[in-house]
């Protein structure tokens, strides 16, 4: 805890220790907190840069203050005002890391952005009844990375929620953006590399999370759990299209899945390597 | 009033503070550097290795998404996706955490250190989180003044400005991200309406809370929400009184529990912990000039 120190103290030179001789003298009566008592401080202070180097560093905490104030105050919806101060602060911020881009200072809104996301493979699995085979989805498991089916509510301790996040928001502004596809590409590429097993569909889902009252309203038996509101939000859904299948020069792109209704041709994944 | 206030800040900016001050921040800064490195290990080949999530095509996509120029987020490892060299890189900003965590070479290590923290944070630029942005400007303060080497006898031997203002951009950064943290919490319904620890399970995002536990128990999820704003509101403001101060060093660190436990940032709460130790007064043994130097007037005492 800092004590409170009479100002007479402070004036003394404070770059060389005090000896047994300085701390024997009596203290002398504190200034009093006024602004005209405050002017014996102002000058010459022992201990002090000199003042050019003060205004110097004091300009500089108070232009690295501003973009601070700025970066946290807009990191995730910043105004008008904020985003054209931001594009002129951009290099500075980006540069020394200080950007807060859409960093989850508030920890949870309980927003779609504050979800897990969940990467989920289709495999093709023999039918019993019938003898054909048919799709299902499993959770992505990659080794090191991620098991979305140990921990299907989150992967907590890992970077993949900052992933998540980041995923989660692009998607949010435009469904369709190439960078959904070709990050469920490197997906689909790495998982197939690690379990050697080829997959047909790919997609990103948020799982429901229930606010307390739905819960209850489940627990309760008011509503079913099979109800349409309880069922995992599809972020993104594509077919893989295998190229030169079965050489070295295979290659595999994704081609999202389109709703009925569409006419608007989708956007493909960037070709990759399984 | 102008030279009122321009002696207080002078005051609260430039008054010389014991170089030991900065000595313990510094070693729990860097621990938690080298914790930080050494959480990537396991993950980065699969993150940005060659055949990783993130290659550097889709990585540099993905900012221009964002708007960030590549340029902007400088760093050796855009150069390079080798498993290797990753490791390397992790291995080697360990070992430099030590170093400046000992106070071999002073500002030296302190600013390689800074350089190789930034060089991985902006090729990963995707899997930063709050504690990224927190930790180099942490290491920015100590280049200002890094404190003493751990194996200096005399702790209280200098005072120096230099110290005062690498302390109080410490104290002021930890001050500014709880206020941030709470207000962005304030901005959004579910805190007023005290949901926010339940969305915190219920998402699978709390390291210490599971949905079962608070299932049935309103009065639970709401006072564990409401309990979390009032904790943010009493650092705050005990922070900036002189005689609370342990009271709100105390509450700080509920607030990293908050942010490590019932969230899950868990290297973000150990950053703030780290940078309320810049709060704490050292009581060594003679250490009689660091309780009169950092403030003159009892006044300046009152600012965080």
């Amino acid at each position: 805890m800092a004590k409170r120190k009479s100002p007479q103290r402070g004036q003394r030179a404070s770059t060389s220790p005090a000896t047994s001789g300085e701390l024997a003298r009596p203290a002398p009566e504190p200034l009093e907190t006024t602004g005209r008592s405050l002017q014996p401080l102002d000058t010459n202070q022992i201990g002090w840069p000199s003042a050019w180097v003060r205004n110097t560093v004091s300009l500089l905490i108070i232009a690295h203050g501003l973009a601070l104030i700025v970066a946290v105050s807009s990191n995730l919806a910043p105004s008008y005002v904020q985003g054209r101060i931001l594009t002129r602060l951009a290099p500075y911020l980006n540069m020394t890391h200080q950007a807060y881009n859409a960093l989850p200072l508030e920890l949870t809104r309980g927003e779609p952005a504050d979800f897990p996301l969940r990467v989920e493979l289709q495999v093709p699995v023999a039918d019993t009844t019938n003898g054909d085979a048919r799709q299902v989805w499993q959770p992505m498991t990659i080794a090191r990375l991620g098991d979305f089916a140990e921990a299907p509510a989150g992967q907590r301790a890992t970077r993949w929620a900052n992933v998540a996040r980041w995923l989660s928001l692009t998607a949010s502004a435009d469904p369709e953006d190439e960078i959904l596809s070709d990050f469920s590409a490197r997906c689909v590429a790495l998982a197939e590399k690690q379990t050697g097993q080829h997959y047909s569909g790919v997609r990103l889902t948020s799982p429901k999370v229930l606010s307390y009252d739905e819960d209850l309203a489940l627990a309760g038996g008011i509503r079913e759990p099979t109800d349409e509101a309880f069922q995992p939000t599809v972020v993104y859904s594509a077919h893989i299209v295998r190229l030169n299948e079965g050489t070295s020069a295979e290659r595999l792109s994704l081609v999202p899945a389109q709703p009925a209704a569409r006419t608007a041709k989708p956007t493909s994944s960037s070709e990759v390597q399984p | 009033m102008m030279r009122a206030v321009m002696v207080r800040w002078n005051l609260f900016w430039f008054d010389p503070c014991p170089r030991a001050a900065l000595t313990l921040p510094r070693v729990a800064i860097c621990l938690v550097a080298a914790l930080w490195f050494a959480s990537f290990w396991s993950s980065a080949p699969a993150w940005l290795a060659t055949d990783g999530l993130l290659t550097q095509p889709l990585s540099k996509r993905m900012l221009a998404t964002d708007q960030i120029a590549v340029w902007q987020v400088w760093s050796p490892l855009w150069f390079t996706q080798s498993a290797s060299l990753l490791y390397g890189w992790l291995a080697a900003g360990v070992v430099l955490c030590i170093v400046a965590a000992s106070g071999l070479g002073g500002r030296l290590s302190l600013a390689a250190l800074l350089l190789w923290v930034i060089a991985w944070a902006n090729r990963a630029v995707v899997l930063s989180g709050l504690v990224e942005p927190t930790l180099v400007a942490c290491l920015g303060y100590l280049i200002v003044e890094p404190g003493l080497p751990l194996w200096h006898r005399s702790p209280s031997a200098s005072s120096k400005w230099t110290a005062g203002v690498a302390r109080r951009l410490l104290q002021t950064h930890c001050w500014l991200l709880i206020a941030a943290g709470l207000l962005s919490q304030l901005g959004g319904l579910v805190w007023w309406r005290g949901e926010g620890v339940w969305w915190l399970a219920a998402a699978g995002r709390s390291n210490l809370i599971r949905i079962e536990q608070l299932r049935g128990h309103p009065l639970v999820v709401n006072g564990l929400s409401h309990a979390v704003i009032v904790v943010q509101i009493l650092a705050l403001w005990l922070l900036t009184l002189s005689a609370a101060r342990p009271l709100g060093i105390a509450c700080g660190m509920l607030v990293a529990i908050v942010y490590g436990g019932v969230a899950d940032h868990g290297l973000f709460a150990a950053l703030l912990l780290a940078m309320l130790l810049s709060y704490c007064q050292l009581r060594e043994r003679g250490n009689r000039e660091y309780n009169r130097a950092p403030t003159c007037n009892p006044a300046q005492s009152e600012i965080p």
